[in-house]
């Protein structure tokens, strides 16, 4: 797909204009606040909306029972769903196996434990609006369950929020494809499909 | 594919986990059951290249000294090239450290000998020019080439500060490559390294011990001292006495092995305070303490050397993650104006894959084809010298609810101008060393196969926050230094201006920017105000 020039001062092309007046009119003005300000819209929505959802279970994604076990310090269910539909279309690697996946998402989880608060609270603030459908679509995402999207609804989201003329999507986006990018990169098992010949072999020296 | 450099490390021995068996004074704070209550003549906040330095001076001249470091301890055993470890291990969070607004990430270490550990080595005396606006704006005294100029030889023979012997790896050869064909001037870098493999691991923490960093050198030499070393250990609040007028206290968590407090506090006394955790947790636990600041200037002019990358492509094999970083640079864009607009330095960075795949930005089919022409890629970094105009007013150190630092920082329309001047002037450089295709860390470009098409392509960017990459791996400021009460908190000799026993010897009391890659500015100012500090302290006892 061809890339879209951002430019502060005209709007992103017409299939993006919808959901980003949708989230103007709320509020998630270009604002040098990144995921606060999203988090603010976010948290207010999520407190009128939980109480809604809470006995009905829509915010309650559904999870496989292996997820669940994984041990992790700062994702949860929900993240970890998130993460796992973003994967496959980031990395371009369909059919990524069960073990794969488990041992990014710690990797993840890791990644994300160590942030400083405020970090922290951004990634935490992005998640709670990725868990929820309502919200979701308010920030052009997809509005079915993120192991229900589709290749190409993730692809559209991930365009919509690299493109965006609002600072905090962009963020977002970066943010989202950074941290994956990092932990699988990382891996071992990456460097020979990049040509990587790895680091010399480390003996430590008994002391 | 191209075979490793080297296939094996071993035979190294490690000096500080030998240093600890003869017994060194080091303490592990993660492993502490009880709070406790320490003294000391000195205590220094921060292990790197301001603390590290302090405390050999300080030792040396017999002064009783607890460093107190909030990183792990780490040692060449420990350094095995794995940048999933090495960036969890050694690095602010984990290598994920950003600004406010995300349009900025930033490479800090984290460890016993702070960033000194991870650094590429460069090591430049801060700049003539950058020495003469100091004293003309801030009104810093006794900082002058001439003044300078014994601290930083010093240094330099202390950790064995070179231009670099060897030849340049491929991916810096690149860029004199590129500058001789255009006429631009270009020098070798000065390094801190002695018996350099020329592995290209200086990021994940030296293997061989060959880095001067102040783990290998200044710790272990103040440890030999009687000084002790408490690691995991974080200082949270700077305790003064009733008049405001001297710390009397510090304050400190120990932290687990995930940074977390474990509810276990030391209190250490001593007569002076040595503030070099670096310039955001300087600043930061400056605000953390409500340090007397009448102007309101703590944790502001925060600097970073914004860094804007370009990469290039080569039909022969760049190998661009071995051998010695950092070995060419250029200061031909740097200092055409000093106050004018934005200058910057053009150096190399090592592409190594994990950090690669964060720069080469975006996801998807692309970013994985970019990722498998890895040893064929080259980049190209420009710092901007950012703090010299009035345009530049830098950043600002704030506290999140647990006291953490946010680090805000704009990127505005002055930078933007530089870092688009440094994309066009990087993919010039690269052409003209014979790159194939050009692409810079922008998300609107594509790979150019000429300078024209790429150059057209640049005037039409947008420069705007998380559209191009931006990088930092240098932190200063936030606790400027000079006579100016208007600007700065800090005198000429490194002690806080309200406070009688508290110093800073660290890169936050830079009035600006370097203009240079900050290590040995650090060191050469901290072993000056250090060894003025020691003079003083032991007159006092006589």
């Amino acid at each position: 797909m061809p890339k879209l020039k951002v430019k502060t001062d005209t709007l992103t092309p017409q299939r993006h204009e919808s959901s980003d007046q949708y989230t103007s009119f709320l509020g998630l003005k270009h604002s040098r606040r990144g995921f606060l300000q999203l988090g603010l819209v976010a948290s207010t929505s999520l407190a009128l909306a939980s109480n809604i959802a809470k006995a009905s279970e829509l915010i309650k994604p559904a999870t496989s029972n292996t997820q669940s076990a994984i041990p992790y310090r700062f994702l949860d269910n929900a993240s970890a769903e998130f993460f796992s539909a973003l994967l496959p279309v980031v990395l371009a690697k369909e059919n990524l196996d069960k073990s794969t996946i488990k041992s990014m998402l710690l990797a993840l989880d890791s990644l994300i434990f160590h942030f400083n608060a405020f970090n922290q609270k951004q990634m935490m603030q992005l998640f709670e609006v990725m868990a929820f459908a309502p919200l979701r679509l308010v920030a052009g995402a997809p509005w079915t369950s993120w192991p229900q999207a589709t290749p190409a609804a993730i692809q559209a989201f991930l365009e919509d929020w690299r493109d965006s003329r609002f600072e905090l999507k962009r963020m977002g986006y970066l943010s989202i494809c950074k941290v994956i990018n990092l932990c699988w990169y990382a891996r071992v098992e990456s460097y020979s499909r990049i040509g990587y010949p790895g680091p010399p072999t480390h003996i430590p020296a008994p002391v | 594919m191209t075979v490793r450099n080297f296939s094996e490390i071993r035979g190294i021995s490690d000096p500080v986990l030998e240093g600890i068996n003869q017994g060194w004074r080091t303490l592990d704070a993660s492993q502490l059951t009880q709070s406790q209550t320490l003294s000391a003549d000195v205590v220094i906040i921060g292990s790197g290249a301001g603390g590290g330095t302090s405390a050999e001076v300080l030792a040396k001249a017999g002064l009783k000294v607890i460093l107190i470091e909030a990183g792990p301890l780490k040692t060449s055993n420990d350094f095995d090239m794995d940048e999933r470890k090495a960036y969890k291990n050694l690095y602010q969070e984990h290598a994920g450290r950003m600004n406010k607004n995300g349009s900025l990430s930033i490479l800090q270490g984290r460890c016993v000998g702070g960033t000194t550990v991870v650094n590429w080595t460069s090591s430049f005396r801060t700049p003539e020019q950058t020495l003469a606006h100091w004293q003309s704006t801030y009104q810093l005294e006794g900082c002058s080439v001439n003044d300078m100029a014994p601290w930083f030889e010093k240094m330099e023979k202390r950790l064995n500060i070179n231009p670099w012997p060897v030849p340049a790896n491929e991916n810096n050869a690149i860029l004199s490559r590129g500058a001789d064909t255009l006429g631009i001037p270009w020098k070798v870098i000065p390094r801190n390294v002695l018996g350099c493999w020329n592995l290209g691991f200086c990021g994940t923490g030296c293997p061989t011990n060959a880095k001067q960093s102040m783990l290998v050198t200044t710790i272990p030499e103040a440890l030999k001292h009687g000084s002790q070393l408490i690691y995991n250990a974080s200082a949270e609040q700077l305790i003064f006495d009733d008049k405001q007028q001297k710390v009397t206290a510090i304050k400190v968590d120990a932290l687990d092995d995930s940074h977390k407090k474990t509810g276990i506090e030391l209190t250490i006394k001593a007569t002076s305070v040595v503030l070099a955790a670096g310039g955001i947790n300087s600043p930061a636990l400056m605000l953390r303490s409500k340090a007397p600041d009448p102007e309101n200037l703590v944790g502001k002019r925060t600097f970073l050397h914004p860094v804007a990358f370009s990469f290039a492509k080569f039909d022969e094999e760049v190998n661009p993650y071995y051998g010695a970083p950092q070995s060419v640079y250029s200061d031909h864009y740097q200092w055409q104006s000093v106050t004018g607009k934005v200058g910057y330095k053009l150096e190399v960075p090592p592409l190594h894959p994990s950090l690669t795949s964060a720069l080469l930005l975006g996801h998807g089919p692309e970013h994985v084809k970019d990722m498998q022409s890895l040893p064929n890629l080259s980049a190209m970094i420009a710092l901007m010298r950012d703090g010299f105009n009035n345009e530049s007013i830098g950043g600002s150190i704030e506290l999140a609810e647990d006291g953490s630092p946010i680090i805000d920082y704009e990127i505005n329309d002055y930078l933007w101008q530089g870092i688009k001047d440094a994309h066009l002037k990087m993919a010039e450089l690269q052409f003209a060393a014979g790159a194939k295709a050009v692409k810079l860390a922008h998300i609107d470009s594509l790979w150019y196969s000429s300078w024209s098409s790429c150059k057209t392509a640049i005037e039409a960017f947008a420069y705007i926050s998380c559209r191009p990459l931006v990088g930092s791996a240098h932190v200063m400021g936030g606790l400027a230094m000079g006579e100016d009460l208007s600007s700065c908190v800090v005198n000429s000799q490194g002690r806080y201006h309200y406070l009688d026993n508290l110093y800073v010897f660290d890169g936050s009391v830079f009035p600006t920017s370097i203009g240079a890659n900050p290590q040995l500015s650090i060191y050469g100012m901290a072993c000056k105000n250090a060894s003025l500090l020691a003079q003083t302290l032991k007159q006092q006892t006589l």
